[in-house]
């Protein structure tokens, strides 16, 4: 076993883990009490440290891409897979800091910590993207976790804020031992910690039923992250408690590294033998059938406009894993490039709420009313993000949809492609619900009179991140080709080793 | 008396542990949290005890200090600050008996039918020690086997780990420090 | 598992200390029960509120202060028994892994988190 400090090229699978992390460790020392002049440019700084991590972790990892080396030392290893997701994870938290300035100063409080723990929170994210040892898969998984607790409970004066954040919380340490029983379990069984070694033991006729009850734990951990349905119930109160942009960043990272660590534990019917291949697949089933019927029903009937995103964040789980049961490389590819639009989707739905100016706990489709033609450019993002969203041809929504059903129309599951396709037409209703509120429903005269006496409102950061992520959408649709052979394709080979 | 001892000392383990389940299941059952607690720091104590039946000594030490020592007092200090008295009337806490009683029975069966090979099967006969294999020959003490694993095999999650304390640290003073305006 | 026998001893010794006094006390002690014996204590004047009271949050931030510095303690241990063999390697480990949590020091310190206030 490797026991050294790193040599310099190992250096290169911890530089994009280790900057976020140590722009964290900085930043809370930064945060001194100090008088409202000096703390003005402090908070500046602070932004612009966490920025700066962000973005030399992204160069770095845009580099190694390019390069046919794949760095690793100890458990990790940086695999054109772990270079997806940590791409992935670097952008969705650069467009919620840049969103977080605008609302935090909407909402009139700014807490520097904030930004250091969902930089904390990213290390965690590169962390449990790229390793396959279950012990580092499981430190990565309460590093990024504890910080989003004290995220989603950040807004102290609210009363909902502290609850979200404590069911947070609770839940989330069930779901974490959980993971660690199953762990405990496979390791007792196996003798070994690593997820791909133990899968070879799973081919020999392995039928003992403790493995079984390993696994089901383990996936109970990673559910709980993709917020599955029947493990969902934390999800709307979380994000409607915690502030927009680190709502936006819940529902797309949490959720994307999640579903990458299920695609490198589970990749593919054959990967864990003919005796769990076929039940594991049947849990997926289950788990996505239940997910798209309870969430986009669900979500039909809320009037919370926030609390909807919230459902059909969970909808969308629900088609990512139907993905995992046509588990070929194509539909592990498509899932990717799924990922990739929800990125662009989600962030700039939740975006929406900063963008408009909306604090506290206006978020219902009442306080919507008209703002679609009060900012007109946002709300004709708004109109290309919520129909991506709800999966309109054009758009790249509907090509990550399109190359999920596709395979598992190709693997003889057409009934699920039909659900799939039903409950996208579904989730159109409550999509165009928030359209309609923005284009179709004058103000009410008190919101007019609100409007003409509330300040200007400062959002020209948020608004250039929906921008961006309405234009990703658009891009998604018409070249799709480029983001999925450039990287999603070669993530998923390399995981493979098709190549 | 003397049999009785040695019967004793060989079934240290599943005295400990059934010790220890009685005490969680006091913790969850008594209606005074400061009951809990102290069911729980029983739990914790017995646990620390089967560590070192299994001549994981490394491990019931650090079970010692950290549970029985740092944990407890965490969990006095929660319940010093939250105003239980307000709540005994209401009966908030007994409402799921019945829901938690059934899932409790029903994990039991799931677990206990899994485990059933490892309770009554040939490897039940077996002595319960860690395996040589895994704590490298018994010429290493137990804490000696931990800090190679830790410092060499285990390295990268090891500096995680001080990470994640951090992470703590901030996270308390995020949430519990009132802000001077 | 022959070095605990002592420890075993002991730890039956303390256990059976407070049963025999229990008892003995209970054989020997007059039993008059009354109401006001069962009262809170407090230098013999009745109490006028509950004893229970709710305490300040900043209980809590010590309590997980001092939780983050235990769980550092333990890690010193093997540390410290493997020292001449780990040398200096073990040494820039441990170092970075403090450096780490003296971060986390400062932050607190700086923060006025240790002040009561």
């Amino acid at each position: 076993m490797n026991s050294a400090l790193p040599t310099s090229a190992q250096w290169a699978a911890l530089m994009p883990i280790l900057f976020p992390a140590l722009a964290a460790a900085v930043i809370p020392l930064a945060l001194l009490d100090r008088d409202a002049g000096v703390q003005k440019w402090i908070r500046a700084g602070v932004y612009a440290v966490a920025l700066f991590a962000l973005g030399a972790s992204f160069m770095f990892l845009a580099e190694l891409g390019k390069q046919s080396s794949q760095p690793s030392y100890q458990q990790l290893r940086l695999d054109y897979l772990a270079q997806f997701t940590g791409i992935f994870i670097v952008v969705a938290a650069a467009l919620a800091v840049l969103q977080s300035w605008d609302h935090f100063h909407q909402e009139g409080w700014v807490k520097g910590e904030t930004i250091s723990l969902l930089l904390f929170s990213v290390s965690g994210m590169m962390v449990f993207a790229s390793t396959t040892n279950l012990l580092v898969l499981f430190l990565g998984l309460e590093l990024f976790s504890i910080p989003l607790y004290a995220l989603t409970a950040t807004l102290r004066s609210r009363s909902s804020s502290s609850e979200g954040g404590l069911k947070y919380f609770i839940t989330g340490a069930v779901a974490a031992a959980c993971f660690l029983m199953g762990i405990v379990i496979l390791y007792g069984l196996t003798g070994t910690l690593d997820i791909s070694v133990m899968r070879l033991q799973a081919g020999t006729p392995l039928a003992d039923p403790l493995f079984i009850v390993g696994i089901g734990l383990l996936l109970v951990g990673f559910l709980f992250k993709v917020s599955a349905v029947p493990f969902h119930q934390w999800t709307p109160d979380v994000y409607v408690a915690s502030p927009h942009p680190i709502a936006g960043f819940m529902s797309v990272a949490t959720k994307g590294v999640a579903i990458v660590a299920l695609i490198r534990a589970f990749p593919g019917l054959t990967a864990w033998g003919p005796v769990l291949g076929p039940k594991v697949q049947g849990v997926f089933m289950l788990v996505a059938v239940l997910t798209l019927v309870v969430a986009n029903l669900t979500a039909l009937v809320q009037t919370s406009a926030k609390r909807m995103l919230a459902y059909s964040s969970i909808s969308h789980a629900g088609y990512l894993v139907l993905g995992l049961v046509a588990g070929t490389p194509g539909a592990l590819t498509g899932m990717l490039f799924y990922l990739a639009i929800y990125l662009a989707m989600n962030m700039g739905a939740f975006g929406l709420f900063t963008a408009f100016g909306l604090v506290g706990e206006k978020d219902t489709y009442e306080d919507l009313r008209g703002l679609g033609w009060k900012h007109p450019l946002m709300g004709l993002c708004a109109a290309l993000i919520l129909f991506s969203l709800a999966g309109v041809p054009p758009l790249g929504g509907f090509y990550g949809k399109y190359m999920i059903f596709k395979e598992l129309v190709a693997t003889g599951h057409v009934n699920l492609a039909i659900l799939g396709v039903l409950a996208s037409l579904v989730s159109m209703g409550y999509y165009l619900r928030f359209i309609v509120a923005l284009f179709l429903q004058a103000p009410t005269q008190a919101q007019e009179r609100e409007a003409t006496e509330a300040p200007v409102i400062q959002a020209s950061l948020a608004r250039g991140t929906v921008l961006v992520g309405a234009i990703l959408v658009v891009a998604g649709g018409f070249m799709q080709t480029v983001l999925v052979d450039g990287f999603a394709h070669r993530a998923i080979q390399g995981l493979l080793g098709l190549r | 008396m003397e049999n009785l001892l040695i019967s004793l000392a060989q079934n240290l383990f599943p005295i400990f542990g059934l010790l220890a389940v009685g005490g969680a299941a006091l913790m969850v059952a008594s209606r005074q949290a400061v009951h809990s607690v102290l069911g729980f720091l029983f739990a914790m104590l017995c646990v620390a005890g089967c560590f070192l039946t299994l001549e994981a000594e490394f491990l019931g030490i650090a079970q010692l200090l950290v549970y029985a020592g740092g944990i407890v007092v965490l969990f006095l200090f929660v319940v010093m600050l939250v105003e239980l008295t307000k709540y005994k009337e209401k009966d908030i806490f007994q409402k799921q008996t019945k829901v938690a009683l059934l899932a409790v029975a029903g994990g039991l069966l799931v677990v206990g039918g899994a485990l059933r090979n490892a309770l009554f099967g040939p490897a039940a006969k077996e002595a319960l020690t860690l395996r040589p294999e895994i704590t490298n020959g018994a010429v290493l003490g137990n804490a000696q086997a931990v800090s190679r694993g830790l410092f060499a095999d285990f390295l990268l999650p090891f500096e995680i780990l001080s990470i994640i304390l951090l992470v703590a640290l901030v996270g308390a003073v995020v949430l519990a420090k009132t802000e001077r305006v | 598992m022959q070095g605990y026998a002592p420890i075993l001893l002991l730890v039956l010794v303390a256990i059976a200390m407070p049963v025999i006094v229990w008892t003995l006390s209970r054989l020997v002690r007059p039993n008059v029960p009354n109401a006001n014996k069962y009262m809170v204590y407090e230098c013999g004047i009745t109490p006028t509120t509950d004893a229970r009271e709710k305490f300040s949050v900043r209980y809590y931030l010590i309590a997980v202060m001092f939780l983050v510095f235990d769980v550092e303690t333990v890690f010193l241990y093997p540390w410290a028994v493997q020292f001449k063999e780990l040398a200096l390697f073990g040494l820039v480990e441990m170092g970075i892994f403090l450096f780490l949590l003296l971060f986390g020091y400062g932050y607190i310190w700086s923060k006025g988190a240790l002040t009561w206030e």
